[in-house]
This record gives C-alpha cells, sequence and structure tokens, in this order.
C-alpha cells in the first residue's frame, strides 16, 4: 500500500467539515484526523472555507428572488437538501468507483481489516457455498440462462426422455436481447435477436425436427 | 490430453466446461461471395445433460463479401448433430447492406443438443445456407429454406420503408417521428403471452380438450384463402391444427403461413405464432395443412392462459417460381391486427434505432436503403 493512499481523501474531509458523513465513517474519520496532522490541517481548511461560504449563504443565497429580505425560505431549503442529497451520493459513487478500479483498493481503508473481519468473510462465504451446494438437486440443476424478460424465459428444457422423439424439446437462445421467440407445434423455435450496440438483427432458429 | 481429460471430467460433473480448441469449424465453399475472415468461439460451453450435450454457442463470425454484388442477407446452418433432435439451427442476418470487400459481423448465440457418445470433441460445424443480394438474386445449398425467409424478410423491410419513407414526405420529420412513437407505444402496451412446446401427452386433466373451428380472417388480395380450420384446445394448451386451404390466384403455390391469434376467456386476443405448411396447390386447387404437435400459452405472470378461440389468416405466400405474396402495409393496419400484431422485423429495428440514435439515424437508413 502506497504511504499517501492513508491519508483521507480531500472529499470525505470536505463531508466530514460539513458534518455530512455517515456516522461509522464520521467516527472512523475523525479517529484518523486526531492523529494525522496533514489531514487535521486540511480539515482546518476546509472548515474555514465553510464558514466564509456560510456567510456568503446567510447575506445572498437565502434572499427570496423578488428582493424582499426572507428567511429559511422553504424552496431554497429543499433544493439545498436536494442538492446536498446529489453530492454525496455521487462522491460515494466516484469514491467506490476510483477506490476498486484505479488502486484495486478501496480509498478508505483507514486501518488494514482486522483478522476476524476477515474471518466473517470467510465464514459467510463457506456458508454461502455449502448452502448452495446443499440445495442444488441433481435433477433439477438449472441450465445457465441468460437474463430475459418474463413473458421470454425459456421454460421448457430438454424433457426427461432425453433426445428419443423430439417431442417435449425446446432450445431458446441463451442471449438477453433476444427482442421475441416464436414456437413451432414441433418445439422448434424463431428468435429474433437485435444487437443493442449496432442495431443488427439476428434470427436464431433451432429445428427440433 | 491433459486438456482432454480435464474437459472429460468437467463434463461427467455436470459443470459447463469451455468449448476445447478445435471443436467450432467453419467451412464456406470455396466459390461463395463470402469468406471467413476471422471466428471467435468466444464464450461457448458445454454440458452434460443426461445422455445428451447441451452445446451454449456465443461466437461472432467476421465475413467479408468477396463478390461484386451488395449483400442484403446471409443464413449460416449450425449442426451439432444432424439427426438429433435439436441439434440443427439457421442463424440469419437480414437488414445488411455490405458493398463489395466490406466485412461484417454474424454472431450466433445458440443452445444445441448432441448425444453424448459422440464426445469427446463437441464438434460444431458452421456451413453457408444462403447469400440474398439487393437485386434479390440468391446464392447457396438452401437446406433450411433460407431463400423463402430472407426474400420474406427483405420484401416486408422494402414494404415498411417505403410506408416510413411515404409519411416522411408527406408530413416531414415530426409525423415520421410521431408515426414511429405511436408504434413503440403500441408495442409496449401489447398484451404477450409465452409459449412452449407442450409435448406429445395432455398435461393438464382440469378441462376436457374440444375441438375448435378456427375463424378465418381474409387480407385484402390474398391469393390463398383460408376455407376452415380446426385446433383442439384444452386449458392452456392448443393442438393438432387443421387448416383448409384454397388457391384462389392464378400462380400454383409452393407454401403457405397461417399466422394465428388466440383469444383468451376473458376476450383479450394474442398473436401465437405461425404454421407454415408445404402446400402444393394449383390455381383453383384446394388442400389442406396440419400440424402434430401442442402448444401451451402462459400469462406475463406465469398462470396459464386459458384459451377460449382462436383466427387465423394466410400471411404469406411462395408461389412456385419463387415469388412471394406478403399482405401490404394498408391490410395489416386492419383494426383487428394492429393493437394484436406485433411489428415486422424492420419496423422493430428502426424503431429499436430511433430509441438508441434519434430521428436522424432512421431518416438516414430510409434513405440509405431506398
Amino acid at each position: 500500500m502506497k504511504p499517501d493512499t492513508r491519508h483521507l481523501e480531500p472529499s470525505t474531509l470536505a463531508l466530514l467539515a460539513g458534518g455530512d458523513l455517515a456516522w461509522r465513517e464520521a467516527v472512523l474519520a475523525r479517529g484518523h484526523v486526531h492523529f494525522c496532522p496533514q489531514c487535521k490541517r486540511q480539515l482546518a481548511e476546509f472548515r474555514s472555507a465553510r464558514m466564509e461560504m456560510g456567510l456568503v449563504s446567510a447575506a445572498d443565497w437565502r434572499q427570496p428572488l423578488d428582493g424582499q429580505p426572507g428567511e429559511s425560505d422553504p424552496a431554497w431549503n429543499a433544493l439545498e437538501a436536494e442538492m446536498r442529497a446529489n453530492i454525496r451520493l455521487g462522491l460515494t459513487a466516484g469514491s467506490l468507483a476510483s477506490g476498486a478500479s484505479e488502486h484495486g483498493e478501496a480509498a478508505f481503508p483507514l486501518s488494514p481489516p482486522a483478522p476476524w473481519r476477515w474471518a466473517v468473510v470467510c465464514g459467510a462465504l463457506v456458508f454461502v457455498l455449502t448452502a448452495g451446494w446443499w440445495l442444488r438437486s441433481p435433477g433439477s440443476a438449472p441450465l445457465p440462462m441468460a437474463a430475459v424478460p418474463a413473458w421470454q424465459v425459456p421454460v421448457a428444457e430438454p424433457a426427461a426422455q432425453g433426445l428419443g422423439n423430439g417431442v417435449g424439446i425446446q432450445l431458446l437462445v441463451p442471449v438477453a436481447d433476444v427482442s421475441r421467440t416464436e414456437t413451432d407445434f414441433d418445439g422448434s423455435t424463431r428468435s429474433r435477436v437485435i444487437d443493442g450496440e449496432t442495431g443488427q438483427v439476428t434470427l436464431q432458429q433451432v429445428y427440433v425436427e | 490430453m491433459w486438456n482432454r481429460l480435464a474437459f472429460l471430467v468437467l463434463l461427467a460433473t455436470a459443470v459447463p466446461a469451455q468449448m476445447p480448441p478445435g471443436s467450432f469449424r467453419v467451412d464456406l465453399p470455396p466459390d461463395a461471395p463470402v469468406a471467413l475472415v476471422s471466428a471467435d468461439p468466444g464464450a461457448s460451453r458445454v454440458t452434460a445433460r443426461g445422455g445428451a450435450l447441451l452445446l451454449e454457442l456465443h461466437s461472432t463470425l467476421q465475413l467479408k463479401n468477396t463478390g461484386a454484388r451488395r449483400i442484403r442477407a446471409v443464413s449460416l446452418l449450425v449442426t451439432a448433430q444432424d439427426q438429433t433432435p435439436g441439434g440443427r439451427a439457421s442463424v440469419t442476418v437480414p437488414s445488411l447492406d455490405i458493398d463489395a470487400s466490406d466485412t461484417f459481423p454474424v454472431r450466433i448465440d445458440l443452445r444445441l443438443m448432441r448425444p453424448l457418445q459422440n464426445a469427446p470433441g463437441a464438434v460444431v460445424d458452421v456451413q453457408l445456407d444462403g447469400i440474398l443480394f439487393e437485386d434479390l438474386g440468391f446464392y447457396g445449398p438452401n437446406r433450411m429454406n433460407a431463400r423463402r425467409s430472407m426474400l420474406a424478410w427483405e420484401l416486408e423491410a422494402r414494404r415498411d420503408r417505403k410506408a416510413l419513407l411515404a409519411v416522411l414526405e408527406r408530413g416531414g420529420a415530426g409525423a415520421l417521428r410521431n408515426e414511429l412513437v405511436e408504434a413503440l407505444a403500441r408495442d409496449a402496451a401489447q398484451p404477450r403471452l409465452a409459449v412452449q412446446a407442450a409435448g406429445a401427452g395432455r398435461t393438464t386433466a382440469l378441462e376436457p380438450e374440444r375441438e375448435v373451428t378456427l375463424a378465418a380472417l381474409s387480407l385484402p388480395a390474398t391469393p390463398v384463402e383460408l376455407l376452415s380450420g380446426t385446433v383442439r384446445i384444452a386449458g392452456d394448451e392448443a393442438r393438432a391444427p387443421h387448416v383448409v386451404l384454397r388457391n384462389i390466384g392464378s400462380k400454383p403455390v409452393r407454401s403457405v403461413e397461417v399466422s394465428w391469434l388466440v383469444r383468451d376467456k376473458q376476450g383479450q386476443e394474442y398473436t401465437a405464432g405461425s404454421l407454415p405448411a408445404d402446400v402444393n396447390l394449383a390455381p383453383g386447387q384446394t388442400g389442406a395443412a396440419s400440424k402434430d404437435g401442442a402448444l401451451r400459452f402462459s400469462l406475463p405472470g406465469g398462470g396459464p392462459a386459458s384459451l377460449a378461440a382462436m383466427t387465423g389468416f394466410v400471411s404469406s405466400v411462395e408461389f412456385s417460381d419463387g415469388a412471394l405474396w406478403l399482405p401490404s402495409h394498408q391490410a395489416l393496419r386492419d383494426p383487428r391486427l394492429l393493437g394484436v400484431l406485433p411489428p415486422s422485423g424492420e419496423q422493430e429495428r428502426l424503431m429499436e434505432l430511433y430509441r438508441r440514435k434519434g430521428l436522424d439515424a432512421v431518416i438516414q437508413q430510409l434513405h440509405k436503403l431506398r
């Protein structure tokens, strides 16, 4: 891990300065700031900037558009809340994306994960795998299906009698961009696939007879 | 050796296995007007299912037009096992506009079956079945009747583009936009049923099976008339359709496609596919076509549909000389059909183009393929 990734992100400090971090993250961030002079200095700058902004806000931003003095205009309050929520959401999504893709690690690990956390994760994983294996019945193991709209979900699969007489077999196209499927009385299917990127149409027909 | 062994072990455990190299073979005739540029077997997988292998193919072929004529459609035959039900498929790419020396992709996304005893080496053969050119000329062995389906698509596409172009010229871009938006809204509002093959025996004992007479809908200028028809209905299943047709035109007919609508007990009508039938009918001659097997219909939520009646109409006719008859654009605007029939393939392609790239892209296509 690089040393600079141990510092808090500026966005985190900005949210901390405004009291906008979630409880757990705020506690961790405060703990880090307490021992980190660089982050403490940056946090102080953010706070000072907020104070200046707060003066401007108090004087001008909440002034109604018609020029009449007014305080705590409900419309402005609602707008501010909406903007804050959007900014918070954007920062969270951005930090998640950049932290995972660029460094291969989250940008907010304040301390290395405790060993018990790994144990919990591994335990949960083992539980899920075991439960999955236990619930899996050999006779009803599902085919790997692609996500398709409910009305197109392939309901028929190769019949229990196998390939004997062909009756009961229906093999549908295993992709998500099937626009429609027609089925013949013998089980043959005709699917129309429209490529989402190129718009190219492909007709896939599986013959059962 | 070890790869093959690992492949067999994976098959034995019914875990999907990546298809081994060399199991995907593309074989184009040397004199074909297309050549293979590349074949990517992609994420194709194979799984043992009882006594059979289930092949899940996801591949993209890059083909090049090596001839001089513009290509409008290509059809490939994909075979895992010729004699096995579910062992053959065709992949057709219509609505193309490929100039000489241009390359184009063909996506193969299929599930096929193959007997297990032929393993290892789940070989899939890809062969050319046909090419349709801009002048409606055809090349290829036509083993799966690719010529008919590609010609039908192309003629239908020309009919629908012409209708949209007429809207554009008559009312401008705004009118075309309205037409596309209306078509999208109609398509979204259209009720749909899930349909599956129901197998040989009846699977429902809740309702007695009864023979229902098909209501015949006659479209203007049809060269073949649907005289009568029956289908056996029990609950959510329809089986053994039988239709009687008469050639009322002046040309001998080779094959006919009868499309149908089903009505449930609540009076809601749905499109329910079609019955392609090879009938050789001389002018004035009457003949019958029937199919074994059954279809089961279910509602979008998954519950069984309760069928009450079926309506049939002749939706395309292939003459003995290879020419095709399709209903006119005006005929398909019959109020009875308008809210029930799905958009044609070309309409749907242009609707999707509008949705993703906007009106200009549609106008460009209409002018380009004029």
